[in-house]
């Protein structure tokens, strides 16, 4: 049975953090058929759905965009044609049958449909004894989305969340579609690609610039993930001095000179930073989460009424704090700060228990610029010097992760990135100040890149001396072997990558 | 000040929001499916008759999140006639099915 196609009459659509409003000629929600159970032909159903949807913008000459959890706060996901909100496509297939080179374990697979949460997935691994490897702090993002503008988490042993993705299910023209997946690590069993109907590509180049596509390669359709056996997580966060030894931590993760919060020998699995650039005397915010197979007796289940959570960071508690007050000052943001994000010991969870949030909107402004390990220190300085000429109401938060192989991921650097997030009540202060710190570090020696999902004011040559021509080019390659004709190109490009070169 | 500016002013003064509630399921529930639609709802003859939403895009799924929301120019309208005439405004979006996971592979096959 073809899926429910529901037209919207609204001609206008806002972000989740209602921080633009776009005017579009339709949204249509896409509902499987059945919606109640997953199976293989109502998803190859809905997959002749979407190229319907695809014909039909092609016929009337509008741009396309397949719409997820809309949670960036820039216009990677806007389009002024029609706009595909995937969210409804929640179908789950877990451990399927892999090919015969795969080394790895079925039942640590799960392809999900594009529309699933980071919050459902979490909510079904946890059922079946799995878990993400890592999500962003919030996980009201769909799977497709999440990747497709490189969502990230701090966890120490792996990447962001599109280098956990092991195969790509891509709608990209009305009569073709594709599953992608490297060929240096084939996954799915050939017969997988069969049964959808889908060419199957094995192609590490195509592969590694469709993770993080950001909607410019067609309509992702299904994501293959590899998951782990459930984990938990000892989560501690502590006010500390920001002395030699914290910055030596920041900047190089070397924990010798400062005691962390928690058990003693154990290595930290979750790493973050909350600093308060105009509270600094108090001390900084350090989130310190370690892993084990089961919570250790003693520590405390992670309390789910609270306003702000265990796993929250800046833009969270922004969020969560321009929900409450129209206007975020810098003394009351201390005061709030005080009231809302405080200490705790020993709490213990899985990673869904302790990343939870998916309500918080509030009038939050962030951005996010990634830089190497051993700049850390530099970067959080500019900023801070920045805000002692310019001060704004806003937070600092420093997350790490491991280097991405995706061709435009912004958590690129080696050995480590560092993901220097600046979030503040929107306004133009905020702006200002944000400017203000993108024009230093662009200034400076730094080498850096900016989070595709959170505010920039990347053009094409900032893209190219940022992320190197070579990525680029070969994004830009990979975009036109997979869409061959400039109509499909111009259906799945928008005003956001045209703007970045990349269209 | 020109009419037209008084106007604009006055425009904006009705139409803005003041005032929302909003209700969202907590958890993997609140993560909504659809976009929000509203509708303003009128309630007169002080309660005797009131308007309901009609919430036709759900495709049998339960909400998510109801927003609730009144602006300066709803106030007026209801302290001008009393509590005669009370508009509301009432934004929703539609909670995702929970389908049951399928086998997208061969069963039992290795």
């Amino acid at each position: 049975m073809p899926p429910v196609i529901h037209e919207s009459s609204q001609k206008r659509w806002q972000n989740w953090h209602q921080s633009y409003t776009q005017k579009l000629e339709l949204l249509v929600d896409v509902w499987n058929a059945d919606a109640s159970q997953s199976t293989v032909p109502g998803y190859v159903d809905t997959t002749q759905g979407l190229q319907g949807l695809i014909q039909r913008a092609l016929t009337e000459r509008l741009e396309l965009r397949g719409l997820g959890g809309g949670w960036s706060f820039t216009k990677a996901p806007a389009t002024s044609g029609i706009l595909v909100n995937t969210r409804p496509l929640n179908y789950l297939f877990p451990a399927p049958r892999t090919h015969p080179a795969y080394p790895g374990r079925r039942e640590d697979l799960l392809f999900a449909q594009c529309g699933v949460s980071v919050a459902e997935l979490n909510h079904f691994l946890k059922k079946t004894g799995k878990s993400l490897t890592t999500s962003g702090a919030s996980n009201g993002q769909t799977i497709a989305g999440a990747i497709g503008t490189g969502t990230h988490g701090s966890n120490l042993e792996t990447g962001a969340m599109q280098d956990f993705v092991v195969g790509l299910h891509l709608v990209v023209s009305p009569d073709r579609h594709v599953w992608l997946e490297r060929a240096s690590a084939p996954v799915i069993h050939d017969e997988i690609p069969q049964r959808l109907g889908a060419e199957l590509i094995r192609d590490d180049a195509l592969f590694n610039a469709v993770l993080v596509g950001l909607g410019g390669f067609g309509l992702v359709h299904g994501v293959l993930m590899k998951v782990v056996d459930l984990y938990y997580l000892q989560a501690y966060r502590r006010r500390m001095p920001l002395d030699e030894g914290l910055w030596r931590a920041f900047d190089q993760l070397d924990f010798s000179g400062i005691t962390l919060p928690g058990p003693p020998g154990l290595k930290p699995y979750h790493f973050t930073a909350v600093i308060n650039p105009n509270d600094l005397d108090r001390g900084v915010f350090v989130t310190v989460m370690y892993k084990h197979a089961r919570c250790p007796e003693g520590s405390s289940p992670p309390s789910p009424g609270s306003k702000l959570t265990q796993g929250d960071n800046g833009l969270e508690i922004i969020g969560v704090l321009t929900d409450m007050v129209s206007e975020l000052t810098i003394p009351l943001l201390s005061r709030l700060m005080d009231r809302f994000y405080t200490e705790y010991e020993n709490i213990c969870g899985t990673h869904g228990e302790l990343f939870t949030d998916t309500t918080t909107r509030g009038k939050a402004w962030g951005s996010a610029v990634a830089v190497p390990l051993g700049r850390v220190r530099e970067t959080v300085e500019l900023a801070l010097a920045t805000n002692r000429a310019y001060p704004f109401p806003g937070l600092f938060g420093l997350r790490y992760v491991l280097p991405s192989k995706a061709t435009l991921a912004f958590t690129r650097h080696a050995p480590m990135t560092c993901v220097l997030d600046i979030d503040g009540a929107a306004s133009t202060r905020t702006k200002g100040y944000n400017r203000r710190v993108w024009q230093q570090l662009a200034r400076s020696s730094i080498p850096h890149t900016f989070h595709w999902g959170k505010f920039h004011e990347l053009d094409g040559p900032a893209v190219r001396g940022l992320y190197g021509e070579a990525s680029v080019n070969a994004w830009l390659e990979a975009r036109k072997a997979l869409l061959p004709t400039p109509e499909l190109r111009e259906a799945f490009a928008n005003d956001y990558l045209r703007g970045l070169g990349l269209a | 000040m020109t009419k037209r500016a008084a106007a604009v002013l006055l425009w904006v003064g009705l139409s803005s929001g003041c005032a929302h509630y909003r209700v969202q399921a907590p958890g993997a529930a609140g993560a909504s499916a659809t976009e929000a639609r509203s509708e303003t709802l009128w309630s007169l003859g002080w309660g005797l008759v009131q308007e309901r939403p009609r919430v036709d895009n759900c495709q049998d799924q339960a909400l998510a999140e109801v927003t609730q929301s009144t602006n300066l120019g709803f106030a007026l309208i209801s302290v001008l006639t009393l509590g005669l005439a009370m508009p509301q405004q009432v934004e929703w979006r539609c909670a995702k099915a929970q389908p049951t996971p399928g086998d997208l592979g061969v069963l039992g096959a290795p």
